[in-house]
């Protein structure tokens, strides 16, 4: 007895792309551990205003900045993964 | 590049993070799709980016083997995605990024301000643009309606004489005009060397700092560019 397994493939540049698109962090995931992994890693985060208040203190010991050029951004917030449209857009700080 | 502004009224651009599908270690660099078979966004090339997101603001090393401690392989890019952005990028001299921009000395002298002469072959920078780097014109900058093996000719004067010794810059476009340009090796700066393109399709440019002797013009000057073929703008 046979079993045919049909993938439908990604064949558009969209298509592509949206398989590629970050989903954030896992459930099992706390937000503060994927943070303190995200900034180990020296990712570039996005934070809502709340999020951002509350962790200031660990972003500014871990030398994490805002950029002059770019401050805020539209986006999904790292923390609680909501949508926020005025963000925090922070970078380490050799970056910025 | 970096990220200047937004052609639109919001002032807040959008951004959003993807899996690479190469290691990407420098910022500011335009990311398009990855092609068929690969893990993610990849990096643009030189003259081409098809699809273009934006650039990124941060690095990221592809990890392909899953981790000993069970840890999360997955390496992302932050993109400004957004269709309006605009984006500023150094000149450079050269293919390496940083390179000084050549001078260009004037050795004839022209007294109605319509051509620079210096020695030099101007064909690959006819429709281009050419400014004054000190001199009698520092910062002024003109198109060159005419680029030869002998002169630059712009059609409106510059509006002092250009002297025996006044210095210019060169680039390879001419904002407005329907040009596009070609990236530094590590796709972070415009080569103004590069000949005046009109086929690459990848980034157009819209306006310019062209900086003279006292604004540090041979390292300082910048283009602004929009994604010609943005993967989420009318043309994506």
């Amino acid at each position: 007895m046979t079993a045919t397994i049909t993938l439908e493939k990604n064949r558009t540049p969209r298509q592509r792309l949206a398989a590629s698109a970050y989903q954030g962090r896992h459930a099992a995931v706390t937000a503060g551990s994927h943070l303190f992994d995200l900034m180990a890693l020296g990712k570039a985060l996005i934070l809502c205003p709340d999020a951002y208040r509350k962790l200031k203190p660990e972003l500014q010991r871990h030398g994490y900045q805002q950029k002059p050029n770019l401050p805020r951004v539209r986006g999904k917030c790292d923390a609680t993964k909501q949508f926020a449209p005025n963000a925090y857009f922070l970078v380490k700080g050799e970056a910025a | 590049m970096r990220f200047a502004y937004l052609l639109s009224s919001n002032s807040t651009p959008w951004a959003m993070k993807y899996q690479v599908g190469e290691s990407i270690a420098d910022v500011g660099v335009p990311i398009i799709p990855g092609g068929s078979g690969e893990e993610g966004v990849t990096k643009a090339t030189t003259t081409a980016a098809a699809n273009c997101l934006g650039c990124n603001e941060d690095t990221a090393t592809i990890v392909t083997t899953q981790q000993t401690d069970n840890s999360d392989p997955e390496r992302t890019v932050s993109v400004i995605v957004d269709p309006n952005a605009v984006w500023e990028a150094t000149l450079s001299g050269g293919a390496t990024s940083g390179t000084a921009l050549t001078l260009y000395e004037e050795n004839t002298g022209n007294t109605d301000g319509l051509i620079v002469t210096t020695g030099a072959d101007f064909s690959n920078f006819d429709e281009g643009a050419i400014w004054g780097f000190d001199g009698n014109n520092p910062g002024i900058a003109r198109k060159i309606i005419t680029g030869d093996a002998t002169n630059a000719d712009v059609g409106i004067p510059f509006p002092n004489d250009i002297a025996i010794g006044d210095n210019f810059l060169i680039a390879p476009f001419w904002p407005s005009e329907v040009q596009y340009v070609q990236l530094t090796s590590d796709l972070t700066q415009v080569d103004a060397s590069a000949a005046v393109d009109t086929n690459n399709n990848n980034f157009i440019p819209i306006d310019a700092k062209f900086r003279g002797q006292g604004d540090d013009g041979r390292t300082k000057s910048a283009v602004l560019l929009v994604a010609a073929d943005h993967m989420f703008g009318h043309g994506g």
